[in-house]
């Protein structure tokens, strides 16, 4: 009872109102009493306090902002709260409590989401009791052009209330020819910058009012003033900007000469309002831009106020598909791309000891030398030489490496490119004959090894063939047809290369290739023939 | 048509003339209109005057011309334009009425016309005003009380020449003289107590277009034909200075001649159109200060306040500075302008081709058109 005596205390009681609050809003929180229980009491306590004591309890509420805005407690007092703050406003002097007001309108705008129906006025309902009065009656002794300041005041009227200027045709006929006037006796007397200046000045000093007066006395003045033109153009642009939205059914939207003058309109407008001194341009970028951004609100209201989150499974997959898509296009392919992106993603790749390297050309054919050993008798099937992959990987590691080697490939084939120092020495005599002898004496042989070659040459013949067809279609696989390939190629050329290959090797070589390549295999043949006719007689069979 | 023809009792010289003065009506052009003198400047100017080419100078109310228009009306233009009754006829002149002014003030205000017979004549406005609610026609037979003619230049064997037309009016502010810009290329200053000729001025080359009262100085300038403007010493009746806007131009414009001229209100500066430009001088210094090109040719221009209003031949009326800017421009009613007009309250009033005028208010709306 410690606390409810001190609050009969006058002065510290208010010191302790907001402890008392505190511990309510503390139980709230923790789910120990009902949630709506601390909106209940700050409704009450508002409504029994007087004005200014409100603002006090209005500050608490503001402070404990967060707190009250968590879903638990929000979900069970927004209403409460809304209807708090309503009856605040009400009770609030709309010319004396400005500020408090604002305040007031400050926490509905932070507390309640953007989306809250009860503040985006889902019909767009217009103001109407917002009306502008002017004279009716010309004053004595006083020398306007009393015509133009009634046309000029009348366009308030639809201002305040741009509904009812699509119900009724006469209303837009009457709208649009009073608009004419006005705007005719604006794009008549531009304002000068000086002009824009000093009625700027005069604006800026802190003598903002809510409306302008419609005194026919000022009439003259506000002619000239710059904002007070401002302020009626963009109005206009706000009208148009609702004539132009999309009614609810189709009936409601304007026809088709009526969007026609609006647009003629508009763009008087927008000509005079970048006329228009202080920074004409940028004051109607802007306008535009906030234009734009209501336009969106009317939509979005039209589509029935869907909520700004989207549902996070949606989004994922939507992003995850342009994500795809964009790595996709960079470098062709997703392989593509991974390999370019490779050298970043491994900056040790370089000096990795495991890295795969360039093996060494004896390295390399050490099995096929291996093949080539008499002794080992390899069958002919498993020969390497069969194998075209292996041999043309080899040809490119011998053009680097062993180019010696390499140019005896015209020569001997694929045999001959294997270093010596793997071959066993009898093997090894055969590819070191001279070669220009065996050139000469090809010629001659030319027809005979041929025959030969139908009957006898199995091994060799196909292997070659075989060979070569891989080699061409590597080629044309490759992109710069380089020298290994042209070599692979040329065995082949009475079989049928392209014209171009043909004329890069000349006629010499052309003639001696061939034969030399077929003695060779000859040759080769006959040291071959002892153990492996019965399966050349096999493999002719099959083939 | 709007012609009742009555097929009973045929009167083919009526139907005849109605037709004329139908014709008449449309080709009419009003040369100048003023406002009379009021004593209090604020408001709306109500009467207007304009002198028009069938020799009438009729007096017009605005208000009951608003009055008589519906709402909103006088805002558009371009529509079938009201034809005005006069408040108040006078049948000035024969053959066109070139120039009207008022000269003094308050009741003894007197209202001055001059015309293409070489008269001036002047009636006591106090007079023409109060013919308020007559049948308009009943003014065409008030008496002027002053009846000026110009003098016939004597030929060999007593022949006289032509009375020679005057094209433009002033009046000095003392409301003493009256001095007139005649087609004889002189220009005569007319004493009116005595009604007789108190000085010549003699020296132009050809006949005058307009002419101004510059009192501070005792001094008047016209402009002339010959594309010229001088001042002139009433005194002695010398000239001081010739301006030539031309003098400078290499080439000569088709329409050399001065057309019209203005005085600001201390006097100091001088507009002077001539052709497709106006040339704003400064008189104590003597010099040309701005040359402003114009569209069409200049044929009225007025000061207000350290501003030009200037009109054509073309349906405009353009507000410049002094430094030759355009301030603004707006439409106006008829289509060659002759004559402009400003009241003190700043409603300005526009007179030209088809007997149109067109009051433009301050704001720069069009407060009503109508034609004469």
């Amino acid at each position: 009872m410690e606390y409810g005596q001190s609050i009969v205390d006058g002065e510290v009681a208010r010191g302790q109102i907001p402890r008392l609050l505190d511990i309510v809003l503390y139980l709230c929180e923790k789910e120990h009493v009902e949630a709506g229980m601390i909106f209940q009491l700050l409704e009450d306590l508002t409504e029994m306090s007087t004005m200014r004591n409100c603002e006090d309890i209005f500050g608490y509420i503001e402070s404990k902002q967060d707190i009250l805005g968590k879903p638990e407690l929000f979900a069970r007092g927004k209403l409460v709260m809304l209807r708090t703050c309503n009856q605040l406003l009400r009770r609030l002097s709309k010319a004396n409590d400005v500020v408090f007001c604002g305040r007031i309108i400050m926490f509905l705008a932070h507390f309640f989401p953007l989306s809250e129906r009860s503040a985006v006025n889902i019909k767009g309902v217009f103001n109407t009791s917002n009306e502008t009065k002017y004279e009716k009656e010309a004053p004595e002794g006083i020398s306007i052009d009393f015509n133009f300041y009634k046309t000029f005041w009348s366009l308030q009227e639809h201002f305040c209330n741009p509904a009812s200027l699509t119900l009724a045709p006469t209303k837009w006929q009457k709208f649009t020819s009073s608009l004419t006037v006005v705007l005719n006796t604006f794009e008549a007397q531009p304002l000068s910058d000086e002009e824009g200046d000093a009625n700027n000045i005069e604006d800026e000093a802190a003598t903002f009012s809510i409306k302008y007066l419609t005194s026919s006395k000022l009439m003259g003045l506000e002619l000239k003033d710059p904002s007070f033109r401002r302020h009626v153009l963009v109005q206009c642009l706000i009208l148009f900007d609702y004539l132009k939205a999309p009614g609810k059914n189709d009936k409601d939207s304007p026809s088709e000469a009526t969007k026609e003058e609006i647009k003629s309109c508009e763009e008087r407008v927008k000509k005079l309002l970048e006329m228009t001194p202080p920074k004409g341009k940028e004051f109607l970028n802007s306008i535009e831009h906030i234009l734009e951004r209501e336009r969106n609100w009317v939509w979005w209201k039209r589509d029935g106020c869907p909520p700004f989150e989207k549902p996070p499974i949606e989004k994922k997959s939507t992003q995850d598909g342009v994500k795809k898509r964009r790595i996709r296009w960079r470098l062709g392919n997703k392989e593509l791309s991974q390999l370019w992106k490779w050298a970043d993603q491994n900056p040790n790749a370089l000096t990795d000891p495991q890295r795969v390297r360039t093996p060494a050309v004896t390295e390399y054919w050490k099995p096929l030398a291996e093949d080539m050993d008499v002794t080992a008798g390899i069958e002919a099937e498993y020969h390497h030489k069969n194998n075209r992959v292996y041999c043309w990987k080899g040809l490119r590691f011998s053009a680097r490496q062993d180019l010696d080697g390499f140019s005896r490939f015209t020569e001997y084939g694929i045999e001959g490119v294997v270093p010596f120092e793997l071959l066993p020495l009898d093997v090894r005599s055969k590819y070191q004959a001279k070669p220009n002898e065996r050139s000469k004496r090809a010629k001659k042989e030319e027809i005979k090894g041929a025959a030969h070659q139908a009957e006898e040459n199995q091994i060799a013949t196909p292997a070659s063939e075989i060979d070569v067809e891989g080699g061409r279609a590597d080629l044309e696989a490759s992109a710069a047809p380089m020298d290994t390939d042209a070599a692979i190629t040329t065995g082949n050329i009475s079989h049928g290369g392209s014209p171009d290959e043909q004329q890069k090797q000349g006629s010499d070589t052309d003639g001696g290739q061939e034969p030399g390549q077929i003695e060779a295999d000859a040759e080769t043949e006959a040291g071959l023939i002892d153990g492996e006719a019965d399966t050349e007689v096999d493999l002719d069979a099959v083939g | 048509m709007g012609l009742a023809v009555d097929c009973r009792k045929w009167d083919e010289a009526a139907y005849r003339s109605s037709i004329v003065e139908e014709r008449e009506s449309q080709c009419r052009t009003v040369f100048r209109t003023a406002f009379p003198p009021s004593p209090h400047p604020n408001p709306n100017p109500d009467l207007i005057v304009a002198a028009s080419s069938d020799g009438s100078v009729n007096s017009y109310s605005l208000s009951s011309l608003l009055f008589s228009l519906p709402v909103g009306f006088g805002n558009d233009r371009g529509q079938n334009l009201l034809n005005a009754r006069p408040q108040c006829f006078l049948q000035g002149h024969d053959g066109p009425a070139y120039d009207v002014k008022f000269c003094g003030n308050g009741e003894d205000a007197l209202l001055l016309s001059c015309g293409d017979d070489g008269r001036i004549r002047g009636w006591r406005w106090k007079e023409v005003s109060n013919l308020e609610g007559n049948i308009p026609l009943q003014g065409g037979h008030l008496k002027p009380i002053l009846d000026l003619v110009n003098p016939q230049h004597k030929g060999p064997w007593g022949s006289a020449s032509p009375i020679p037309e005057n094209n433009a009016i002033a009046v000095d502010n003392k409301g003493e003289s009256v001095f007139a810009a005649a087609g004889d290329s002189c220009a005569y200053c007319w004493d009116v107590e005595k009604s007789e000729i108190k000085m010549v001025f003699k020296g132009h080359s050809d006949y005058l277009h307009c002419i101004v009262a510059r009192n501070s100085g005792n001094q008047i300038i016209t402009g002339s034909e010959d594309g010229t403007a001088r001042i002139w010493d009433c005194r002695s009746g010398k000239c001081i200075q010739v301006i030539d806007p031309e003098k400078d131009k290499k080439l000569k414009e088709f329409f050399p001649h001065v057309s019209c001229i203005a005085l600001d209100a201390s006097e100091s500066w001088l507009a002077c159109g001539n052709g497709r430009t106006l040339s704003v001088w400064n008189l104590p210094a003597r010099e040309c200060i701005s040359r402003i090109s114009t569209r069409a040719s200049v044929q009225d221009i007025v000061f207000d306040g350290n501003q030009i209003l200037a009109v054509g031949a073309e349906p405009l009326l353009s507000r410049y500075d002094m430094n030759g800017v355009i301030l603004s421009q707006i439409q106006c009613a008829p289509q060659s302008v002759f004559s402009i007009s400003l009241h003190p309250a700043g409603v300005t009033a526009v007179a030209g081709y088809g007997g149109l005028v067109d009051v433009i208010s301050q704001f720069g709306s069009h407060l009503c058109s109508f034609c004469c």
